[in-house]
């Protein structure tokens, strides 16, 4: 690692902590400025009861004060403050509980997307302008421009309702089977265009062709040389997959009724509760722009041949 | 004949005279082709993309003019009637089915069954008590035995209390029973099929009918001892046209497939906006920061990146959720109302967030514009920078401008879509494709179609438009082709 990309990092990296500021502002003075508060309920609180739940939460105190108090609390502690609608709980609870859920679900479909998608891409790309290449990219075209929440009632419309193969409730542990395969689609198919295009790519290369005077084995070739090096473009799509993850999290925990992070956010917009829409979207945003780093460092330390500017 | 290479030889092919088709070639040149008409014809060849195109074209006409031929509209809750009470055999009505008051539309207004008994009384008047007591009591006696052997849907025998008793003639007298009220609806089913179904049944059954078209349809006509039994069956009044539910009815009684087309039009109308929206700014930015360069490029394009890292749709989310309140209020009263807050919240969002990409390429394109001479050209000869960039820049990528904001299309109908699936996008009643979804999904078991349909019609406008899209940058911008 040369000096020029330490710089990058160190910018990427500054950025990065930039973004995660402004996410937290943006999400503060947003909350702050939807009219009546949290506390403007059905029901009618009388001034006394309303001021003593102002006082409690810290809403009496100037807004600035209060978003110091916040920023702090997060940097500090991680601590979002206690949630309005559900009394007694934390908000870094509820994110953490739900966490607990989410994080294997989105890992899995990432997985699944991953290994499925080069073993399509790489497929499609060795037989090139066969059927089985032109289905695959038909295929995929398809999932790519099925937002995922048709996708997600598709499936469960499918599988659970139809043919009652699978369950349509996401607490079970078959129960999440569904929601990973609607999460795992579109990344997948995207990684299976990436791979196989960039597989193309290598495969016209010199030293391909070098490899196969040589005469080493096909395997080999596919295995040691064309695939490691058609990989690197795929690194670019972690960022942009976790972002689709959560954003697919969120309408597929909620057509699954998976008790994760992302049932948790919408049913938290319904409910008005804007401490745990707070602090989700911090926890979230974070998440995504640090993986965005990760992804995007990743790339340029991997393939030194990206120039960097 | 055999040429070398570099001799001196002429080829004396060259020196033949012309064929006739070399003549035409020479005499009709090529007809001068525009840029536009080029990527035109370009694009015709692309069969995805004209495919895409017509697609996309049939659902714009229809989300234009289906609203105003339909007869219902998107709101209009079927069975609420004005001071009556809420008729529910509206809601959740299948394809092609009619709710009650539609029903007896189709059908004929009172539906009825009517049973006249021509009793001849012989030998006394047809106001003597006793003698119409007699023909009445034969009369239910013949009803008892015509419900035995005839299957109606009626027993009227038991409706001898209902009977009425008159006469035409001074020596016939009339004895009908007659059977009005609803249940010959759910018997008969409420479909146009159905009705002929049973028609047929009746004609079968009570086979000996002589038809005569009174009121209703006469069903029988028999003679019992000098008694005339004419059994009438049908629906009197005058029969209309119910115009058909194609997708059936929602769990409000509203007509399913007029809600489809809004929510089409509005995904469109959204898409399109926000596009709009995006190009403008983007373009406005973007062209600036390319023009001027130095400081002003920079201050702009790192708040692009900045904006450009800002993970979008949990901003999306975020913004729309704190602006649909927020903005509720502040619209109410104005022309904005009626397109609903959250709809302008939307727009809001697009206008905040998602021009980077359009700015960064536009600026991108007038970097390297800028350094063309005929921008020089323009500037030595006194045009003030706007005029350069109207003029001379944005024409000049404006294929560009055209593939990104056609592309920009089906995200922000994504973007609604999703909103409104969560439950943060367009108003209610208004339907939109996204809250559709969403609604069918409490029924998902029972009523399939209600998902499915919205379902098709998303992800054909987003496959389309992207089709469409990816079509129109090969056409018109080679340059890009993957």
């Amino acid at each position: 690692m040369n000096s020029k990309t330490a710089l990058y990092i160190l910018k990427r990296v500054l950025l990065a902590l930039f973004t995660v500021f402004l996410v937290i502002t943006i999400t503060f003075f947003a909350m702050k400025a939807v009219p009546g508060g949290p506390f403007m309920s059905e029901k009618a609180v009388s001034p006394e009861v309303q001021a003593a739940l102002e006082a409690k939460y810290g809403l009496d105190k100037p807004v600035m004060e209060q978003y110091f108090t916040y920023v702090k609390g997060i940097v500090t502690e991680f601590d979002f403050g206690p949630s309005i609608k559900q009394r007694g709980r934390d908000v870094t609870d509820i994110i953490v509980t739900g966490m607990k859920t989410s994080i294997p679900l989105g890992v899995a479909a990432a997985g699944i997307a991953l290994i499925v998608g080069v073993i399509l891409g790489a497929g499609a790309a060795l037989r090139r302008n066969t059927v089985f290449d032109k289905s695959i990219m038909v295929s995929m075209t398809a999932f790519v421009s099925m937002p995922s929440f048709i996708m997600g009632s598709l499936l469960l419309l499918l599988f659970a309702v139809a043919l009652q193969w699978l369950p349509a409730n996401g607490t079970t542990k078959a129960g999440l089977i569904l929601p990973i395969i609607t999460l795992s689609l579109s990344p997948m198919a995207h990684i299976t265009r990436l791979t196989r295009s960039s597989m193309l790519d290598v495969l016209g290369q010199d030293y391909i062709r070098t490899a196969k005077a040589k005469g080493v084995s096909g395997r080999k070739i596919i295995f040691g040389h064309a695939l490691k090096n058609s990989l690197i473009p795929v690194i670019t799509y972690f960022g942009p997959m976790l972002a689709y993850i959560v954003t697919g999290s969120l309408v597929v925990e909620k057509i699954f009724a998976v008790p994760g992070i992302g049932r948790t956010f919408v049913s938290s917009i319904t409910d008005r509760d804007y401490p745990v829409i707070m602090g989700t979207t911090i926890v979230l945003a974070t998440l995504i722009v640090f993986m965005n780093l990760v992804s995007d460092i990743l790339y340029k330390v991997v393939d030194p041949r990206i120039n960097l500017k | 004949m055999d040429l070398k290479r570099f001799s001196m030889h002429t080829n004396l092919d060259s020196f033949m005279p012309a064929s006739a088709e070399d003549k035409e070639y020479m005499v009709k040149m090529r007809p001068s082709s525009t840029f536009f008409k080029d990527g035109v014809k370009r694009l015709l060849k692309d069969k995805v993309a004209t495919v895409s195109f017509f697609i996309i074209v049939i659902l714009v006409l229809s989300s234009i003019i289906l609203p105003m031929v339909w007869p219902y509209s998107y709101a209009e809750q079927l069975g609420l009637q004005l001071g009556k009470p809420v008729d529910d055999s509206f809601n959740n009505l299948s394809p092609f089915t009619y709710g009650l008051t539609e029903s007896e539309r189709l059908l004929g207004k009172a539906s009825f069954h009517q049973i006249v008994i021509e009793a001849p009384v012989d030998g006394g008047s047809v106001t003597d008590k006793q003698i119409v007591a007699a023909a009445q009591l034969r009369a239910e006696q013949i009803l008892a035995e015509f419900n035995a052997t005839n299957r109606t849907e009626t027993d009227f025998a038991a409706l001898s209390s209902h009977s009425t008793v008159d006469s035409d003639a001074l020596n016939l007298l009339n004895i009908s029973y007659e059977y009005t009220d609803g249940i010959s609806h759910t018997k008969i089913g409420r479909t146009n099929k159905d009705y002929a179904e049973m028609k047929s049944w009746l004609w079968s059954t009570t086979g000996l009918g002589k038809a005569v078209r009174a009121a209703g349809d006469v069903q029988m006509f028999k003679d019992v001892d000098g008694f005339h039994i004419v059994y009438f069956s049908g629906y009197s009044g005058e029969t209309e046209s119910v115009f058909p539910h194609v997708f059936g009815t929602d769990s409000a009684g509203r007509d399913y497939f007029i809600r489809i087309i809004y929510g089409m039009r509005v995904s469109l109308i959204v898409g399109f906006f926000a596009s709009i929206i995006v190009l403008v700014i983007g373009m406005t930015v973007g062209s600036i920061a390319g023009y001027l360069g130095g400081k002003v490029d920079l201050v702009i394009m790192r708040i692009v990146d900045i904006i450009y890292s800002l993970p979008d749709m949990l901003m999306v989310i975020l913004l729309a959720a704190a602006f649909k309140t927020s903005l509720g209020t502040m619209i109410e009263g104005t022309v904005f109302q009626a397109i609903g807050g959250n709809i302008i919240s939307l727009f809001v969002v697009f206008a905040l967030l998602y021009w980077v990409s359009m700015a960064r390429l536009i600026r991108g394109q007038i970097l390297s514009l800028r350094e063309q001479e005929y921008v020089l050209a323009a500037r030595t000869a006194g045009a003030k920078g706007g005029w350069i960039i109207r003029k001379h820049l944005i024409p000049n990528c404006i294929s560009v401008i055209i593939i990104s904001t056609a592309l920009q299309v089906p995200s922000a109908i994504f973007t609604e879509s999703y909103l409104s699936f969560i439950g943060l996008g367009i108003n209610a009643p208004m339907p939109s494709l996204g809250s559709l979804a969403n609604d069918a999904l409490n029924g998902i078991s029972s009523y399939p179609y209600r998902l499915i349909v919205p379902a098709v019609v998303i992800s054909l406008i987003v496959l389309s438009l992207n089709l469409f899209g990816d079509g129109l940058r090969d056409a018109f911008d080679p340059k890009l082709k993957r």
